[in-house]
């Protein structure tokens, strides 16, 4: 008896030397940097207050700017999969911009807008003394600028393909519109809402050019580990090897133990 | 349907833009050389191809002209000017991009360079010194370097790891000032561009930076004693593709006309 | 009771019906695909606003277009059994019927309880911590019941309720469901395509074609006499339309039948109903007494059981009924050349 082991799913295999390229593809440099990773000393390069500071400041900041953005993003994405007004995609493709923007013009236009000499920024400093570059909040706002349309793109796809008869049943209960919203769209939109997290977190963890025209480069207080391997790869390879090291295994850390069980 | 065709139309467009921006350049430079048939300090005979010249950041202005004069006294010859921080230019030549000159912001950089047998040999082309840069107006009324003391300032430095940053530490230590900065920039560019745009109250950059923002900005300057001098070495890298061109172009730069250019701008002599 | 005139356009639907359902009554609403029938009970619903007409409820208006009065869903005390149950996926059977009455601010222990007595109730009381995942059609569809009812709605509403259910699943649920229903005293409407729940379920028809109430009254009633193809077709009776002169009736479709004389007798357009075993076949032309005997040609056979249904060719196209015995014994096959026959005392004429 000859079984063949077909793999699950009964893929067309013309695909899978397709699959197999953007794998190895994505697979070969982080191969390159675990091979060039000066092993014996990465005991002493990680104890180093410039890594602690950085890893500190970029899983602060991530972390914050995904919960604002899931607090600001989701009722973006509600109002732009559920109504129609004038002008709907216009404000699409504003909150899709920073996506395409280059994140150094990004960074910029945040100056422009909230710097000290900004359209918002200048009255509100003059007025009360607060400034958001040079300071965390302005990184977390530099990290929100760039990640959150990742979340409010894949929130609204969810919402757009929901079935809005489970809406209506609950209508016909009784359920108020903020009812139906708590219980009934949001625990619905909860694949869509996880997965639109995670990629406005990972875009965040990695956000570079916005966060250092905007919030600047000081070790503790805007220094993050984009920015430290940056300078690192200037003056001490093997550092900046040690800290890219430690932000793979960060990233891997949170992606893994996702499951596609709650992707889906 | 429609939308598509404007997407697509609208990329092309962009391509077609950025495709024209290189050519433009090239025509000024032919256009020029057209008229000029009369020998100039550094011309020689018509060549063909062009070299790539990596500079240190705070050359960026300078060097666009140094490379104009350059074009219009070699027609048929384009420089492709990549602009970054010495020390980042400096990884991009030991991990093979294809640079044919090199001028760095600090000795350090090209001696690391010269001992990787990317570069032969290296001749200093100009000088820079510190200035403090304030903006337009002086508005928070910065007097010398123990204003970057202040905490209450927005003080702007450049990255330690750049030259700039590394020069402006000494100068600071000279002077025996403990600075607090708000911000290390990486770029000194990037540096200037907040002072001149009012977020930052002040920054330490070159004298050539100050001159190069014009009106914008304010230098105010430091002390000779504990101003530092930043010599810029200039090289041909060893891997080059047009050895006589890039050779051509160092010289140009070594030359009467390139260093009136390099005074112009902030520049001091070697 | 209900008191409404629905009258809107939705697609290519154009609606324009008067219902009205009194308390304890459960009124069916019986049509073809595409009738406008699930439109009505959306537009009852409040899910779609009516451009004419009214919608009133125990004296309340829900909807009145000319008075701009728009009472919203969550608002209007109506309970909605649908399709396909509509059971939300990540509750429990009890969760679900406690919906409604925490969607209201009954606090959650109340509101357990209260699903607690309606599983109860419908006997459903093990699989009140089952996800609908875990249900079968019939035990789904009585949670569904339960959670509309547990509001405790003056109008009930059900959406072909037993339309997702497999045949033998569905005799159990009908007669449950007629159980379970005579024990709520709103008003009940019922929306289905099969009439025998139509029949089963419901103290009173309304036939819905094309938007526009084709026939209402009792079961009984609508069956004798069908008023239109559709109904005719759903009892399984051949109808036809015609003119009557007299014992004369000449067909629409051509050909003419002799009937008996009917009190009163009205001339006039008339519609015939013959019952499909009212028609007799044989290979040639009979010697008889019936006065309506014709030659035509078998158009098609189709075998139930014991019986078989010979569809016969113009000029009057009528379905007979006879044994699969009979049929053998005159070899009945498409294209054959049969004769049929039919008693005028076995023709109903009613007015159209």
């Amino acid at each position: 008896m000859n079984r063949r082991r077909r793999p699950r799913g009964r893929a067309p295999w013309v695909l899978l030397p397709f699959a197999g390229l953007g794998v190895a593809f994505v697979a070969l440099p982080l191969v390159a940097l675990l091979q060039r990773t000066p092993w014996s000393d990465l005991g002493d390069l990680l104890g180093d207050p410039v890594v602690t500071d950085a890893l500190r400041l970029s899983i602060v900041s991530a972390f914050a700017a995904t919960g604002i953005s899931l607090l600001v993003g989701v009722p973006l994405a509600w109002v732009l999969a559920r109504t129609t007004f004038p002008g709907r995609s216009l404000v699409r493709g504003l909150v899709t911009l920073p996506m395409v923007l280059p994140p150094v013009v990004g960074g910029a236009a945040l100056l422009f807008a909230f710097g000290r000499r900004g359209l918002l920024g200048q009255p509100i400093y003059d007025g009360t003394g607060f400034l958001l570059p040079f300071s965390l909040w302005g990184v977390i706002a530099a990290n929100t600028f760039v990640a959150m349309p990742f979340l409010v793109i894949t929130v609204e796809s969810g919402l757009r393909s929901a079935d809005q008869r489970y809406e209506e049943a609950a209508a016909t209960l009784g359920a108020s519109r903020w009812t139906i919203f708590r219980r009934i769209t949001v625990p619905h939109a909860l694949p869509a809402l996880l997965a639109g997290a995670v990629l406005c977190w990972a875009r965040a963890l990695g956000e570079f050019g916005a966060t250092v025209t905007f919030a600047g480069n000081l070790q503790g207080r805007t220094q993050t580990m984009p920015l430290a391997v940056f300078l690192a790869l200037e003056s001490d390879r093997d550092a900046a090897i040690a800290l890219s090291l430690v932000l793979v295994v960060v990233s891997l850390a949170v992606l893994i133990p996702l499951r596609d069980r709650w992707l889906r | 349907m429609r939308r598509l065709v404007a997407m697509v139309a609208m990329g092309a467009a962009m391509l077609a833009l950025v495709a024209c921006g290189d050519d433009t350049a090239a025509d000024d430079a032919s256009a020029t050389a057209a008229g000029d048939s009369s020998a100039i300090a550094g011309a020689g005979p018509a060549r063909g191809g062009s070299i790539t010249v990596f500079a240190a950041a705070s050359l960026t202005d300078a060097f666009a002209e140094v490379a104009e004069a350059f074009e219009a006294a070699n027609p048929g010859l384009s420089v492709e000017l990549n602009f970054a921080s010495s020390s980042a230019l400096r990884e991009q030549i030991l991990e093979g991009a294809p640079a044919d000159v090199f001028a760095s912001a600090n000795e350090s950089n090209m001696a690391q360079l010269v001992d990787a047998g990317e570069v032969d040999t290296s001749e200093v082309f100009v000088t820079n010194s510190l200035q403090i840069v304030v903006p337009a107006g002086n508005p928070a009324g910065v007097t010398g370097l123990d204003d970057l003391a202040d905490d209450e300032l927005l003080i702007g430095l450049c990255a330690e790891e750049v030259p700039c940053g590394d020069f402006g530490r000494q100068a600071l230590a000279a002077a025996g000032v403990t600075p607090a900065p708000d911000t290390n920039e990486p770029d000194v560019r990037a540096l200037l561009t907040k002072v001149e745009a009012g977020e930052l109250d002040a920054g330490l950059v070159y004298v050539s930076d100050v001159v190069s923002a014009g009106d914008g900005v304010e230098g105010i300057d430091l002390p000779d004693e504990f101003n530092v001098v930043a010599t810029y070495p200039i090289g041909t890298v060893t891997s080059t593709g047009d050895a006589d061109a890039a050779t051509a172009f160092v010289e140009f730069v070594l030359s009467d006309e390139g260093q009136a250019i390099l005074l112009e701008y902030g520049f001091g002599q070697p | 009771m209900l008191d409404a005139h629905i009258a809107l356009r939705l697609g290519d639907l154009d609606l324009d019906v008067g219902l009205t359902a009194r308390t304890g009554e459960v009124v069916a609403l019986l049509g073809p695909n595409g009738a406008g029938k699930t439109t009505i009970v959306r537009a009852l619903a409040g899910l779609v606003p009516i451009e004419r007409g009214h919608i009133t409820l125990d004296g309340t208006v829900l909807d009145d277009p000319g008075t701009a009065t728009f009472v919203p869903t969550e608002q209007r005390p109506v309970g909605v059994v649908f399709q396909d149950h509509l059971l939300f996926p990540r509750m429990t059977a009890r969760d679900n019927i406690a919906f409604g009455l925490r969607a209201r601010g009954t606090d959650r222990a109340a509101a357990g309880e209260h699903a607690d007595h309606w599983l109860d109730r419908l006997g459903l009381t093990d699989h009140a911590h089952d996800r609908p995942s875990a249900l079968s059609g019939g035990q789904a569809q009585r949670v569904a019941l339960a959670r509309a009812l547990a509001t405790d709605p003056r109008l009930l509403l059900l959406d072909e309720p037993l339309a997702a259910l497999d045949a033998t699943t569905r005799v159990h649920v009908r007669a449950e469901l007629r159980r379970h229903l005579d024990t709520f005293d709103g008003a009940r409407i019922l929306v289905t395509h099969d009439p025998v729940d139509a029949l089963v379920l419901a103290d009173r028809l309304v036939i819905i074609e094309h938007g526009r109430i084709t026939q209402t009254g009792a079961p009984a009633a609508i069956t004798s006499r069908p008023a239109t193809r559709y109904v005719a077709d759903l009892v399984g009776i051949n109808l036809l339309l015609g003119r009557l002169e007299g014992t004369t009736v000449i067909l629409d479709g051509g050909g003419e039948l002799t009937v008996a004389p009917t009190h009163p007798s009205p001339d006039g357009q008339v519609a015939v109903a013959i019952r499909p075993q009212a028609i007799a076949l044989y290979l040639r032309e009979p010697d008889g007494s019936p006065r309506n005997t014709w030659p035509t040609t078998v158009a098609a056979l189709e075998v139930d059981r014991d019986r078989v249904r010979a569809t016969l060719d113009a000029p009057i196209p009528v379905t007979a009924e006879i044994t699969a015995v009979a049929a053998h014994t005159l070899d009945l096959r498409p294209g054959h050349p049969i004769w049929a026959s039919i008693k005028a005392v076995d023709i109903t004429v009613y007015e159209r």
